[in-house]
């Protein structure tokens, strides 16, 4: 070959190979099998500490490594006697949800236009004051956090600056808080669940998702030996579907949504039943409904519900509750057979039993008791602003609760939004409802914050487990206790609180607990619960209790799955896997039912259709599952999310906007209606 | 019936399934202890990858005979593992002592035999580049290296804390193969709020799983296939024990492999 042609030929062959994909795919398969590439993060290695806390998430006792600076991972704190180091799949979530995209990282203040943008935070606190100020006497705070302390700062600010509009999100306690006043309860109601020997457990998921959950837990371990032994509790789960309660349950009683009170009330009607105990109220509700025909109306067998009355009265100390999923309040009167039940039995104020948590008065002079705000409900509040009934506040101060995704439309919180001037949402991450206020701030994590959790719903004594920083708050977020106090400051107002591990101090003398003790050991503090006479239960209330509505033809069941978040947190990184293919797929959110169900309605496994409620249409998948009652659809709620990050976003649609809210008669409670149909896709 | 191997120590679970509410702690538990890196969508169940999964399971019947029980699929680390013989690169082995099936992704070279030949679907391939978006790295455990694309991975039964639970013993002067129960735990098994996974030595006679192996209550899966499993299941209700294996109508659970193969001659 000559020279000029082996120019040519060389010339010619460089640029073949280079244009050709050859090579390069060689050498993305040569760094891809050799393993030699940069973008696999280097771990990093520094110096382990284990810092002891509470996740503020669902109030487990947390032991949380730190290492060089950086949260790894929350896991149970076995020294804790409360959880017995047990771990929730939301609590295990902590560490990620810390350093997800989700956070808010700086202040954002929307502009005409819609849009966000980024303001610094001496910006945002000339805001703040600025509006608070203005806004005296017409402010309204609602919070998403029912057990924080840290409730008598944001309570007293609300009340100094002139308003009582101090809201906790819409739930199950604000029901059975109403019942139990209503009946006579004083304190706060408990549920001595340690020491019960026979759970009747209606629609509350109580070993999943409702109450305390990592301390109910830690009894069922100790009641069911795993050495195969005798265990030492029972447990009924009455309910539309066999959920994870249901799994364990030594008997699950199939309940349509919709009918828990009927159920109840066919409890109450065959304890009554050769009972000496004569009340006017009883007898009166009792003859309602006979067991056969509550368990007709219910789905249940007359069997199933004798069976369930006979594990009560032979059990030696009964223990009878109702509870929904998150948000899904049933309205007080579930929760008043319910404490009825329990009167029958004589289970009110003993071991095991209903018991009442005395009233732990407010830390801070202006603060208002939790009972009390209790009684607030805010979606009343929402549905009166909206429609012009109640003047709107001239600014909403949202404390990380999450309502335009969690509410029902029925609860009008855009329409009450819309008629608000001001709307300030503190966040850790960026949700639904952050995308509809005027300024968003960045508020600390749990892992980054003193606070604490006290007595929370489901409790069976007082008890109390303090929330302590493992990090400082990153990105630009603040504690916004310090923060209500440093603004309270800025106002003239007086809180009679300096900071906030002042206030939980407060909280520890309060108990005669030590301080300090606690903070260091991450224990949880309990209270024994003494032999109280009061307080007098009276079933009067009862006498002017309507008659329950009767089943939807057809019932919508809406359920949480644990691991997959809270309208709050949006969905962890982890918990995508522990999303099941029974509950999303293919982008759709799925529905669950029977086979029966599913061929009178001429669906079949794994096809297309719409849950359709009076809120529209919701695509979603059927899928079959004979764990479920007739005529019922489950579908799981926490799905459809459009803020948060990528972990969120493009599941299925958000359930809990198809979902019906009515008032209860009488105590104007929410009531979620499982009225649905499902139809061919 | 011969092992692979035979191991002093031979570390098991005993997962009581009449416990387990299927809650998804110990799964959530495991992706942040073994650095499993999230997935932004895992509904597409042949592409999402879990070192331990929580299956939902039925007794078959229809409503209301219905029943529903949860059951937690770690790697059973089996006594005879199929998915070592097939290896073609030795990247999986079982060869230390606490009889651990070890995965090593370095030298994986992605092949999928290993996961064809496990009859418990406990291995995942990596589809995905992994991925820590925003800060989300920063919560890496330094515990346990990060794996690429194109590499198969399992369950290790958190092979790093028995690392470091040996170093200590060896450490303290102790005898690294005699560890106490609670010196060498799993992250699933401390995670589980309701105590359901239960994890030992099963040749230590003073670890509990010891004892429960040898329940009338225990049975493995897929057991007769010989792979000889070292995590066993607890279930009281027969319907769970017979799920657990190919029964036929008429034969009974709970019958060693070998009774069977001797009442077959
Ligand atoms: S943590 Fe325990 S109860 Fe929850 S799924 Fe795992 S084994 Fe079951
Ligand atoms: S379960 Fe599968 S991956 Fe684990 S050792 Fe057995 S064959 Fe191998």
């Amino acid at each position: 070959m000559q020279r000029r042609g082996f120019l040519k030929f060389a010339l010619g062959g460089t640029v073949g190979l280079v244009a050709s994909p050859a090579i390069w795919t060689t050498l993305y398969d040569l760094a891809y099998w050799t393993q030699n590439w940069g973008w696999i993060p280097r771990l990093q290695n520094g110096e382990d500490q284990s810092v002891a806390t509470v996740s503020k998430l669902d109030g487990t006792p947390l032991k949380v490594r730190v290492n060089g600076g950086r949260v790894i991972r929350a896991s149970g704190n076995k020294e804790n006697e409360f959880s017995k180091g047990g771990l929730t799949p939301l609590a295990a979530s902590e560490a990620q949800l810390l350093y997800c995209e989700s956070r808010v990282k700086r202040p954002l203040k929307r502009g005409p236009d819609g849009g966000y943008a980024y303001i610094d935070w001496s910006e945002a606190e000339r805001i703040l004051k600025e509006k608070t100020k203005d806004a005296q006497g017409s402010l309204a705070f609602l919070t998403a956090d029912a057990s924080s302390s840290l409730n008598d700062v944001y309570s007293a600010f609300t009340a100094e600056n002139g308003s009582q509009d101090f809201f906790f999100m819409p739930s199950d306690e604000q029901a059975a808080n109403h019942a139990w006043r209503a009946m006579g309860g004083m304190g706060k109601i408990g549920y001595d669940i340690a020491n019960s020997d026979c759970i009747l457990s209606v629609g509350a998921n109580f070993l999943d998702s409702w109450g305390t959950v990592a301390h109910n837990r830690a009894v069922f371990d100790e009641t069911h030996p795993t050495d195969g032994s005798e265990a030492g509790q029972a447990i009924y789960y009455a309910g539309a579907m066999q959920n994870n309660t249901a799994a364990v349950a030594d008997a699950w009683i199939p309940v349509k949504p919709g009918t828990e009170e009927i159920f109840l009330l066919g409890i109450l009607g065959e304890l009554a039943k050769n009972s000496l105990l004569v009340d006017p109220a009883i007898s009166g509700l009792s003859a309602q409904y006979s067991p056969e025909a509550a368990a007709k109306a219910c789905g249940c067998t007359a069997k199933q519900l004798e069976n369930v009355v006979s594990a009560l009265k032979n059990a030696s100390r009964p223990l009878v509750f109702a509870g929904t999923a998150e948000g899904q309040s049933l309205g007080s009167g579930v929760h008043m057979l319910a404490i009825a039940i329990n009167y029958m039995l004589g289970r009110i104020n003993q071991d095991g039993g209903l018991v009442n948590l005395p009233e732990q008065a407010p830390l801070l002079p202006s603060a208002q008791s939790t009972a009390d705000i209790l009684e607030r409900n805010f979606i009343a509040f929402c549905r009166q602003v909206a429609d012009g009934s109640l003047a709107a506040p001239k600014l909403l101060f949202i404390n990380d609760a999450n309502p335009v995704y969690a509410l029902s439309p029925n609860a009008k919180v855009q329409e009450c939004f819309a008629k608000i001037a001001y709307k300030i949402c503190f966040a850790a991450h960026w949700s639904e409802t952050c995308a509809e206020c005027d300024l968003v701030l960045p508020i600390a994590h749990g892992l980054e914050r003193f606070d604490d959790v006290f007595t929370p719903y489901g409790s069976g004594s007082i008890n109390w487990t303090l929330a302590k920083p493992v990090t400082e708050p990153h990105y630009q977020a603040r504690p916004l206790g310090e923060l209500i106090i440093a603004l309270a400051d800025e106002l003239g107002l007086d809180l009679g609180v300096s900071d906030i591990p002042s206030l939980l101090e407060m909280r520890a003398n309060a108990l005669g607990a030590d301080f300090q003790e606690y903070l260091e050991s991450g224990a949880t503090y309990q209270e024994a619960n003494s032999a109280f006479t009061l307080p007098v239960i009276s079933l009067m209330p009862l006498l002017t209790k309507k008659a329950p509505a009767k089943a939807p033809e057809f019932a919508l069941h809406v359920y949480t799955n644990a691991a997959a978040g809270n309208p709050s947190t949006g969905i962890p990184p982890y918990a995508n896997r522990a999303i099941a293919d029974y509950q999303l797929q293919e982008g759709l959110c799925v529905a669950q039912m029977n086979k029966a169900t599913a061929e009178k309605l001429g669906l079949a496994d794994k096809t297309k259709a719409f849950v359709e409620t009076q809120n529209g249409r919701m695509p979603v998948l059927v899928k079959l599952y004979e764990g479920i009652m007739p005529d019922t659809a489950a579908v799981m709620a926490g799905l459809g999310h459009t803020e948060f990050d990528r972990f969120s976003v493009n599941k299925g649609n958000n359930i809990l906007q198809y979902t019906q809210i009515d008032m209860e008669a009488g105590s104007d409670l929410p009531v979620w209606s499982g009225a649905a149909k499902v139809v061919k896709g | 019936m011969a092992h692979f191997k035979d191991f002093t120590v031979r570390y098991g679970m005993v997962i009581d399934l009449d416990k387990c509410t299927g809650c998804g702690a110990c799964m959530m538990s495991c992706q942040a202890e073994n650095n499993v890196a999230p997935q932004e969508d895992a509904s597409n169940k042949l592409r999402a990858l879990n070192w331990l999964k929580v299956y939902r399971l039925s007794n078959g019947k229809e409503y209301p005979e219905h029943e529903t029980v949860f059951l937690p699929r770690p790697c059973m680390q089996c006594g005879n593992p199929s998915c070592v013989t097939v290896c073609p690169v030795v990247a999986t082995d079982k060869n230390e002592e606490g009889g651990i099936v070890s995965q090593v992704t370095p030298r994986c070279i992605g092949c999928r035999y290993c996961m064809a030949s496990c009859p418990y679907h406990a291995r995942y391939f990596n589809w995905f580049d992994p991925y820590w978006p925003g800060d989300l790295k920063e919560a890496l455990s330094p515990d346990v290296s990060t794996r690429p694309r194109g590499v198969v991975e399992k369950c290790s039964f958190c092979h790093h804390r028995f690392m470091k639970a040996k170093d200590k013993a060896i450490a303290n002067g102790e005898d690294p193969l005699m560890l106490p129960e609670e010196a060498y735990q799993t992250a699933c098994t401390e995670a589980c709020p309701n105590g359901a996974i239960v994890f030992g030595d099963l040749n230590n006679p003073e670890h509990r799983v010891y004892e429960l192996k040898q329940s009338p209550y225990a049975f493995r899966l897929l057991e007769r296939l010989g792979t000889d499993p070292q995590v066993y299941y607890l279930s009281k209700r027969e319907w769970v024990r017979r799920l657990g294996d190919n029964y036929l109508e008429q034969e009974e659970t709970g019958k060693p492999l070998q009774t069977l193969l001797n009442n077959s001659h």
